[in-house]
């Protein structure tokens, strides 16, 4: 009985202290993403080559790495987008993915409650050179001078220009691109000699194109800041309130765009694609969209170019969000599934490039300055875009910043509040949202 | 032996006998489960919400503080938003409930009739309401879509009616949203009504029309009396799932323009999961289940006055 009970105990710690090494052989990793699910067509796909939507790049990028890495397998959770409803249930229940992807502005609130796990070490670590991130992008990833996201792409506010409807308007230059506003006069003359020639507007704002994102564009083109000293979010302010008050001529302008209580995005979209504006302002999300539809042939927009976001005042700035793999593992986590999680990211920030196919604008210097990015269609024409972008403060406010100024510009647009009005409603709502932080 | 009278006048002993005490204990044993599932799935999350309520408390459950009832201080105090979006419910539950009640009244009255293939219409009658709020919202989003696009301007075009998109215009958005309502939900109402127009019998409508009552009095005097239960179940049903509606607003409007439609319930999700108070969030939930409690409970009141079994 003695030797029995020997053999077994012997038995039952081999396998103890066996587990970690079995454990470390073989690892699963859980990404929660969004981008949609397209497992029936790309669920088996290896071949990156002429896939250009961001389900199928994100799907046959995972299947690569599975396939080339048998020890730490990737099993992806699809979540709706923003992701956040899922994630924050997971890390509610205590059973995090190891990996996730958010928005850059979403960070600080998640990092601020030790939700996320720090990266700037691992990155070090497993060779992702944060001096590669250009200047705007980086700061996506970042809290209090901690790397808590790694940036993997801009998704930002450009101009979608029908160079057909600016020709005809006597708006194009010898090279064949279209002849931009620098100044609020030049855009406004601009517009008319678009209206005037073809009786499309120029630049047509819908959603959030017409709210929030142009607002806080101007505010940083006018040399305004969306913070105080003190990281508290400031948006009634002299700078602000002449930005709305530009939107708000822009808006009533007629030329500019149609009215905004007549469109939504989806129909600003569909407008453009068929030729009835001559500009949109939507996202670098757009692109790959309006190329397809182009050479499919099903859409009278033929000749289609891609500008930054309007500079018309003093500085550059425009409105950029950004997509950032992160681990939310908490303070704490296993540094072994961190060190699997980070080369599991690392190795997507390095095949990025495919991602740009999708029109989004790239973090890193090298990415940018290779051949096949410089190669991609129109990257030229918006090329300023990833040095101009500007990070939405890095404060946990900045996901309720974006929600409550576009809905309190949308009052202003709408003629329901006055812009003075509005300013200050969104100022006291910001204010109260800080009140519960404390 | 101690006893008590009760309403018929007849006097029943207090104390149970041994069969009658072990019939009670088998009653007690057949509806445990539901009483302990009910409990633990529903009383305790109640308990629960409104000890959060008194919590400041992130949606990780993370920052936890406990504030006592600083969270309804505020929402009472000075929240603007939690009144206008309480004002918003209510504006649809007034646009939206008559509609649903009366509609679905005439409905089952059109369809309570013995016409070969009635069956039919009752079915297509019934259908939406089998949709899901993102058919709806998407089939709604297309019907009042602006300009040419959208099926009710194409036809207000064509007589000259000029009309910019339903659902970006403040005056114009809630209603809409209403009339949606309506044909999504109204099916179901007609069916409960029509239930109870069966249930109603013929000797009653024979014998008023002896007396000379009109189709009018008819109704009066036999049909609304008889569907008084499927009415009350109705409109108490109607009532919390108008004060409760969210999915289909969040579809339709998203709460716009300008937070012109947004509803309590968006408001509370709002809080709680975009802005992370999950504490502010419980005290507004716990102040609508209040709300919702109080109503339901004077409606049956009110419908019950001067009912005879």
């Amino acid at each position: 009985m003695r030797k029995f009970a020997t053999v077994i105990t012997v038995l039952l710690l081999v396998m103890l202290l066996g587990a970690p090494t079995l454990a470390q052989d073989s690892m699963t990793l859980t990404v929660m993403r969004f981008f949609g699910d397209c497992v029936d067509t790309f669920g088996d796909v290896t071949d990156l080559s002429g896939t250009t939507s961001e389900c199928g790049i994100i799907t046959t990028l995972t299947n690569i790495w599975n396939a080339e890495n048998p020890d730490v397998q990737v099993e992806t959770i699809v979540a709706d987008w923003p992701g956040t409803t899922q994630l924050n249930a997971a890390i509610a229940a205590g059973t995090p993915p190891d990996i996730a992807v958010l928005h850059g502005r979403r960070i600080p609130i998640y990092a601020s409650r030790g939700a996320l796990t720090p990266l700037s070490d691992v990155m070090e670590a497993v060779g992702i050179d944060a001096s590669d991130f250009t200047e705007g992008a980086a700061d996506y990833g970042i809290y209090q001078g901690e790397f808590y996201g790694v940036p993997f792409d801009l998704a930002a506010t450009i101009w979608h220009i029908n160079l057909d409807l600016w020709a005809e308007a006597g708006l194009v230059d010898d090279m064949g691109a279209p002849m931009l506003p620098t100044s609020p006069e030049d855009f406004v003359a601009a517009a008319e000699q678009v209206y005037g020639a073809t009786g499309k507007p120029i630049a047509e704002m819908a959603g959030q194109a017409g709210t929030v994102r142009p607002l806080t564009a101007f505010i940083f083109q006018l040399g305004g800041a969306l913070s105080d000293d003190a990281g508290n979010p400031t948006v009634n302010t002299p700078e602000a309130l002449e930005a709305l008050n530009y939107i708000l001529e822009l808006q009533s302008f007629g030329a500019i765009t149609r009215p905004y209580n007549e469109i939504n995005n989806a129909i600003a979209v569909e407008n453009f694609a068929n030729g009835e504006s001559a500009g949109l302002i939507d996202g670098t999300w757009r692109i790959n969209g309006f190329d397809r539809q182009i050479a499919e042939g099903d859409v009278a927009l033929e000749n289609y170019y891609v500008a930054d976001f309007p500079q018309l005042f003093e500085f550059p700035g425009t409105f950029a969000g950004s997509h950032n793999w992160l681990v939310p593992l908490g303070q704490n986590a296993d540094p072994a599934r961190v060190q699997a999680a980070a080369e599991f990211i690392k190795w997507l920030s390095d095949n990025s490039v495919v991602w740009a196919r999708v029109g989004h604008g790239m973090t890193r210097s090298s990415v940018i300055n290779s051949e096949e990015f410089q190669n991609l269609p129109h990257r030229l024409e918006y090329a300023s875009m990833s040095s101009n972008v500007r990070s939405v403060p890095r404060e946990v406010w900045g996901n309720a910043f974006w929600a409550i100024v576009h809905e309190e510009v949308e009052a202003a647009i709408l003629g329901i509040k006055t812009p003075e009005v509005a300013l200050a409603d969104a100022q006291a709502r910001l204010d109260d949202f800080i009140l519960f932080q404390s | 032996m101690g006893s008590a009278k009760i309403a018929n006048g007849r006097r029943y002993p207090l104390r149970l006998s041994k069969i009658e005490r072990q019939d009670a204990l088998v009653g007690f044993l057949f509806i445990a489960p539901f009483i302990i599932l009910y409990l633990i799935f529903n009383f305790v999350p109640i308990l629960q919400g409104f000890w959060i309520s008194l919590h400041n408390w992130d949606v990780i459950g993370t920052n936890i503080k406990f504030v006592g009832l600083r969270n309804y201080e505020i929402l009472f105090g000075k929240d603007k938003l939690f009144w206008s979006s309480l004002e918003h419910t209510l504006f649809f539950a007034v646009l939206a409930g008559p509609g649903l009640i009366i509609t679905g009244l005439a409905l089952a009255l059109m369809l309570n009739q013995r016409v070969r293939g009635i069956g039919i219409f009752r079915t297509v009658f019934y259908m939406p309401n089998i949709l899901s709020v993102t058919v709806v919202g998407l089939v709604f989003a297309r019907v009042f879509a602006p300009g040419e696009r959208g099926f009710v301007n194409a036809i207000l075009d064509s007589l000259g009616i000029s009309m910019g998109s339903w659902f970006l215009d403040e005056a114009s958005a809630m209603p809409t949203i209403a009339i949606t309502k309506v044909w999504w939900s109204v099916g179901f109402n007609m069916l409960i009504f029509l239930a109870g127009l069966q249930d109603i019998p013929q000797a009653l409508y024979d014998a008023a029309k002896v007396d000379g009552g009109g189709r009018w009095a008819l109704f009066r005097h036999v049909t609304l009396p008889g569907l008084r239960r499927p009415m009350l179940f109705v409109i108490v049903l109607q009532v919390i799932a108008s004060v409760q509606v969210f999915p289909l607003i969040d579809v339709l409007t998203g709460g716009g323009p300008a937070g012109s439609t947004r509803p309590l319930v968006m408001y509370l999700f709002e809080r709680s999961f975009d802005y992370w108070q999950l504490g502010y969030g419980s005290a507004i939930a716990f102040v609508l289940f209040v709300f919702l409690f109080s109503i339901s409970i004077f409606q049956l009141w009110f419908f019950s006055r001067g009912e005879v079994d």
